[in-house]
């Protein structure tokens, strides 16, 4: 048997071998003149490292960290992000209600900012962003044209066909 | 409801329990793992005050993150990953701040009872421990204190297994050079 390397005889004093593995390294060490010393003087300072008892008595901590614990309140939750179509129904309600207004604000605050002496809005929005118009049409289809009807199509009807779907 | 008795739960039950804000549970836990771990927070920081305040964090961290714990691993795993992490932290600051190496001196106080020549040999081992690099450190202390394996080491500290075997190795052969003076060698 070769030399086990320096890691092998580490196991070995710590006595992390057995069964034949450390039958075979001992028979080994007894007989090597390079790995015997090795070992020899690995055990005495595993030996010597083990009289190093720490007694913890007087750091008792366990007061300190249950106060601690205590006023930190209840272990902190993780929250998980659930997707709107999976909200209750009254949360997906109160959040249809929320976005159209959001979207009814947005809207007025678009048409006051885009009004110019002489061009109407949708002219104006037709030379400036196309594809918003274009889209507006869809919307327009889907919603009846009213922003609580999209918001309330966008967080139930339309995203359950996709649910739909997607679950197969 | 577990109405079993704190005591005869095992760690990964008593976490379960700890994150649905059962304190009796975090106690327990408290009181079968502070010495292992004030020990093991001393022999690496050589500082009682220090060790003290990382066993308070690392348990204050437990109980908040004890809500998404999962048994994966060991609870001492964690727990022991918790303190090294916590360690190398205070490690990192005694070196911004450069503080005095008294704290050797600092450390010797509650050591158990014992003749004056074994009182040396101790205070030989701690200094030689005291003295080596710090991942030498940490690697023969969760080693030869701790009892870990060298692939749990590896678990605990992030290092590959080759990377601890040679802390160990190089660690071993210091500790040798460094206690060649005494009387058994």
């Amino acid at each position: 048997m070769s030399c086990p390397s320096q890691t092998e005889l580490v196991r070995l004093v710590a006595g992390e071998l057995t069964g034949e593995a450390q039958r075979d390294l001992q028979a080994h060490v007894a007989h090597c003149p390079s790995c015997e010393p090795y070992v020899r003087q690995l055990s005495t300072t595993w030996e010597l490292l083990g009289r190093w008892e720490v007694d913890t008595t007087g750091h008792d901590v366990a007061d300190r960290i249950m106060a601690s614990a205590r006023l930190e309140g209840e272990p902190r939750r993780t929250i998980r992000w659930t997707a709107p179509w999976r909200w209750p129904v009254p949360v997906r309600a109160a959040a249809s209600i929320l976005l159209a207004a959001g979207i009814g604000w947005g809207t007025a605050r678009m048409s006051s900012a885009d009004q110019r002496p002489g061009v109407a809005p949708r002219d104006l929005a037709e030379q400036v962003m196309p594809d918003l118009v274009a889209g507006d049409i869809k919307l327009d289809h889907l919603s009846g044209g009213a922003p609580v009807g999209l918001a309330i199509t966008f967080l139930t009807g339309e995203l359950e066909s996709f649910e739909e779907e997607t679950q197969g | 409801m577990c109405t079993e008795s704190p005591n005869t739960r095992t760690d990964a039950e008593l976490m379960a329990a700890v994150g649905n804000g059962d304190m009796a549970a975090f106690g327990e836990l408290i009181r079968r793992h502070q010495s292992t771990a004030l020990a093991s927070a001393y022999r690496l920081l050589a500082r009682w005050d220090q060790a003290e305040d990382v066993v308070q964090e690392a348990f204050l961290r437990v109980h908040r993150a004890a809500s998404s714990y999962k048994a994966s691993a060991a609870f001492t795993t964690w727990l022991y990953r918790i303190i090294v992490n916590l360690c190398q932290d205070s490690f990192r600051k005694r070196r911004s701040v450069a503080e005095p190496q008294d704290e050797l001196a600092n450390g010797r106080s509650h050591e158990p009872a014992q003749t004056v020549e074994e009182s040396e040999r101790t205070e030989a081992v701690r200094q030689a421990i005291a003295a080596l690099p710090e991942r030498q450190r940490i690697a023969v202390v969760l080693h030869r204190y701790d009892g870990l394996s060298h692939e749990q080491i590896a678990e605990v500290t992030g290092w590959t297994r080759s990377a601890v075997e040679s802390c160990l190795v190089r660690a071993y052969a210091q500790l040798r050079e460094s206690l060649s003076g005494l009387r058994d060698f």
